[in-house]
């Protein structure tokens, strides 16, 4: 018997709840973290990847709730959790770290500010002790001269810098879990590497969980342990990341990796791409959610695939490598 | 309907459209309309003329609503100290108001437009001596400016008018120039300089039209703060003469009889004035809520 | 910072000697005070006399350095009407207007603020919905109009609040005041409730716009995800944001609030400055109105610049940038 896992999401569900009727945004959701592990979470923008990561802090925007299913943290529902409860856990055994850095801090507070009341909320302290730590925790991701550095205002830092802020706050209280919402797409390429390669190190060093979306297969092949594909609201496949890249099942995750700008071009010169585009959150078809821009859809892909067993699960109908011919 | 009236038809309608959704702003320029109407045929529809001393009878003076003068007479409103029908006098009240708030809208809107565009059509020296003059003016309360400009022109219909669009023309000036200042930059104009068109064709032809938008929200804005502040003018003794009484000098006028508990003369006027400006508001909000996409829903 | 200061100042004290040439002109084209000062029967001798007496006769570039010259040593001449000097006759007014702006000022903070908030959080609830539309009708509401029903409620309906005058005063430093005084506050409550309705609508506004416009960013969804409380995320993290324009706002409002305390105070017979300067146009009383004109001036260009000054200090981005 294995240890249960740090994060289980069994049939997660949220939902949009406007006067004019609900919405769907993401249906069925099942997938885990455990200890130490780096989950990549991999979709296009609107396939309710960050939306997933906002529902597993707890901290949907109105009107969206998590209207079926469970989000089991350590063993413990969060979507039935005390809101009281909830913030407890939010920003010290769970943190999270947003796109856009530029937006993230608060311009008019100080960064010295912004970051002890973080401690504050979790930790009973003096303002001093927490000033101290609030410059150590500066200089772990690599800020010199923190302590001084900790009265200036965001538009003061670069975007590379308030992105390390950001990491600091998230990593204060050494979470059990990290989300990080493609945290490096708003940053020049030398800062993305480097900060990808900074949150690795420190989530192995304290033996977090992480669970990185982003829209870019390429970033997880070098960093995730498992990933998972969605489309559409829904997961159509997960597994180790080895295996999923170099093994696709289902004919999206097959697409994707095709369309990654590091593959040859087509002999026209330009980059392959899958057909058609995906379908917005109120016009998602029928059955299989990717069966209008399948090249393998039939019959059967009418109703909804179930998943397959096993640690390389995926929900389609006529997965690769099962005899049919390449898309 | 053809493609082609479709087409033509397109923005109209799509602008209806979303204008009409709210409720409150149809309800808004339904009834400005209405007023408008109200106020154009004061003649035709009200009771009496409240200012032929041959129709208002003395004795009738003070009465309550829903009282019989004694030639029969039935004040739905009662009258005034005068004897004169209360809903005659409010009908003639809005009459005099649109009348002053319009004109000077029109007028402000006018100048204002025509220096707001010289302003960001030359730039440099004529657009910082206009524009600082509209700053400055801006800095102060518009009741102040106007009380001011009241008491050194004294009072009268087109002293009033005259001081309103001196007040409110820098509104329209700094609106237009804002938005023609983005225009200016864009290819067309460029195109119409270097062309070599005549100022006043790219000025009235070219840019105007394409800083209509912010305007419309402008006007009618200034059009509910000109009644508002005509009234208040008028109230303080400084706006229109006796002779012609907006709902502001009916008001003031019903003011001397409101301690000895004869609310309705200046009750009436004042709910009148109320529904002027809320219905022109409401139109007002829902114009800027159209034009400024972050609010759009 | 300084030389910043130091620029706005020059700028200020251009504008105000702008004005008061503009004011001063203004006034001079009234028309002749000595028509109505002048008594019934008063000979042509000594109408003349009295035109000399009050400098009338110079040319009005000589009247208006005269005047800039008296009022360099604070000099503002006498009134007209009542023969006393000017400063005094204002002095013994401006306690009464005091009382009144800052009374209307607190309302529309305590009430505007707070009423903002509420709407601002959850737009959609009714509560939010008839705070919004209570500050329509407070936008559109001719002020005197309000005032007079609050007379009519209040005063001659209930008999509860007295609808004249500002009641009793006590002296303090040589002034009167009579917010130190019950009846006194009997008689301020109703004319600061009618000042401060249209700044009222107008912060709830702000407020409430702001707020649901702050409360969408992404430093104020992060503040939550640190696991701030939702208290502290509302009233520091987006408040402290909204508060930013409100301040400027609530600085040019003092200003309004001065100017519409001219119509409180003719609605209540309030005896403010306000009450003075219509009574002074009236009677053609150029010294005390261009006294006031120029008073006022000077108060709307200082202002502006402590407005200009507490906006750098809220907003670190303003700092170093300002003009």
């Amino acid at each position: 018997m294995t240890e249960a896992p740090l994060l289980q999401l069994n049939d997660v569900t949220i939902t949009f709840d406007y006067a004019a009727g609900a919405l769907h945004a993401v249906e069925d959701l099942t997938f885990h973290v455990n200890r130490g592990e780096v989950l990549g979470l991999v979709g296009e923008s609107g396939s309710g990847k960050t939306l997933t990561g906002f529902s597993i802090m707890g901290a949907l925007d109105d009107p969206g709730v998590v209207s079926a299913g469970e989000i089991l943290f350590k063993g413990e529902d969060l979507t039935k959790m005390p809101p009281s409860r909830l913030r407890a856990l939010r920003g010290s055994r769970l943190a999270m770290i947003m796109q856009d850095p530029m937006m993230t801090l608060n311009p008019t507070l100080t960064i010295g500010t912004q970051i002890t009341e973080a401690i504050l909320a979790h930790r009973k302290t003096t303002r001093d002790h927490a000033r101290q730590l609030a410059t150590e925790a500066l200089e772990m991701v690599g800020i010199g001269q923190a302590q001084s550095r900790l009265s200036s205002y965001p538009h003061e830092y670069s975007g590379g810098m308030r992105q390390r802020v950001a990491i600091a706050i998230a990593l204060l209280h050494e979470p059990d879990l990290i989300v990080a919402d493609e945290p490096t797409t708003a940053l020049d390429v030398t800062v993305q590497a480097q900060i990808l390669i900074e949150v690795r190190r420190l989530v192995r060093s304290k033996g977090a969980a992480l669970i990185w979306i982003t829209h870019d297969l390429s970033v997880i092949a070098g960093l995730a342990d498992r990933v998972a594909v969605m489309y559409a609201g829904r997961i159509v496949e997960q597994g180790p990341t080895r295996e999923v890249l170099t093994n696709p099942r289902h004919p999206y995750t097959y697409g994707l990796l095709k369309s990654s700008p590091e593959n040859e071009p087509l002999e026209n010169g330009k980059l392959w791409q899958i057909a058609g585009s995906a379908p917005s959150i109120a016009q998602r078809p029928e059955g299989c959610v990717f069966r209008p821009r399948c090249a393998h859809a039939s019959e059967a892909c009418l109703s909804l695939p179930g998943e397959s067993a096993g640690a390389h699960s995926y929900t389609c109908w006529h997965p690769r490598g099962s005899g049919s011919s390449d898309g | 309907m053809s493609a082609a009236e479709a087409r033509q038809a397109g923005p109209l309608v799509q602008f209806w459209g979303e204008f009409s959704q709210s409720k409150l702003a149809v309800f808004g320029l339904a009834s400005t309309l209405a007023l408008m109407l109200l106020a154009a045929f004061a003649p035709v529809v009200s009771p009496q003329d409240p200012y032929d001393l041959a129709q208002v009878s003395f004795f009738d003076g003070e009465l309550p609503p829903l009282s019989s003068g004694g030639d029969g007479a039935f004040y739905l409103l009662g009258t005034d100290a005068q004897g004169r029908d209360m809903v005659s006098a409010v009908i003639y009240g809005l009459r005099a108001s649109f009348t002053v708030a319009l004109s000077a809208g029109a007028l402000a809107f006018v100048v204002g437009t025509t220096l707001g565009l010289i302003a960001a059509y030359f730039r440099g020296t004529v657009d910082s001596l206009i524009m600082r003059i509209a700053e400055i003016q801006m800095s102060f309360p518009t009741i102040l400016i106007a009380l001011v400009l009241l008491a050194i022109f004294g009072r009268g219909l087109d002293k009033t008018i005259l001081a309103l669009a001196m007040v409110q023309w820098a509104f329209y000036a700094r609106t237009v120039r804002g938005a023609a200042v983005v225009e200016r930059s864009k290819e067309y104009i460029q195109a119409c300089r270097l062309l070599r068109l005549p100022h006043w064709r790219v000025l009235f032809w070219h840019l105007l039209p394409n800083v209509c938008p912010p305007l419309l929200v402008i006007a009618g804005v200034q059009l509910a703060s000109a009644i508002t502040l005509e009234a208040t003018l008028s109230f303080l003794g400084l706006g229109l003469p006796v002779t012609e009484p907006s709902l502001g000098l009916l008001i003031a006028n019903g003011f001397d009889y409101l301690l000895s508990g004869k609310t309705w003369i200046s009750f009436y006027p004042g709910i009148a004035l109320l529904f002027v400006v809320v219905s022109i508001n409401l139109l007002a909000d829902r114009l800027r809520e159209l034009s400024n996409p972050r609010l759009r829903k | 910072m300084l030389e910043v200061v130091f620029r706005r100042l020059v700028q200020a004290v251009g504008v105000v000697l702008v004005l008061t040439v503009v004011s001063f002109v203004g006034v001079f084209k009234i028309g002749d005070p000595i028509a109505l000062l002048a008594h019934e029967n008063a000979t042509e001798l000594e109408i003349e006399e009295a035109r000399q007496r009050l400098g009338l006769d110079d040319p009005i570039h000589v009247q208006y350095l005269n005047y800039l010259g008296r009022m360099a040593v604070g000099d503002f001449g006498n009134s007209f009407v009542s023969r006393r000097p000017v400063v005094d006759v204002i002095a013994e007014r401006l306690p009464a207007t005091i009382e009144l702006t800052l009374a209307a000022f607190l309302i529309s903070v305590l009430l505007g603020i707070p009423l903002g908030i509420a709407a601002g959080l959850k737009p959609e609830s009714a509560a939010a919905q008839s705070i919004m539309a209570g500050s329509i009708i407070g936008f559109s509401l001719p002020t005197f109009w309000f005032g007079m029903m609050l007379i009519m409620v209040f005063s001659v309906s209930l008999g509860w609040l007295p609808s004249i005058g500002r009641g009793d005063t006590v002296e303090l430093l040589g002034m009167h005041w009579a917010i130190l005084s019950a009846d006194g506050w009997k008689h301020l409550l109703m004319p600061a409730l009618m000042l401060s309705l249209t700044t009222v609508s107008l912060i709830i506004r702000l407020v409430a716009s702001g707020m649901r416009e702050i409360l969408l960013m992404e430093y104020v969804k992060f503040a939550r995800l640190k696991g701030l409380h939702e208290f502290r995320v509302v009233m520091l993290h987006a408040f402290k944001n909204v508060l930013i324009p409100v301040v400027t706002v609530l600085g040019l409002e003092i200003g309004s609030l001065l100017a519409g305390s001219i119509v409180t105070e003719t609605v209540f017979a309030y005896p403010g400055v306000g009450k003075l300067l219509i009574d002074s146009i009236n009677r053609l009383d150029r010294p005390v109105i261009i006294t006031y004109l120029t008073l006022i001036v000077l108060f709307f260009v200082v202002i502006n610049l402590i407005v200009d000054l507490i906006y750098t200090l809220l907003d670190p981005r303003a700092r170093g940038t300002i003009r």
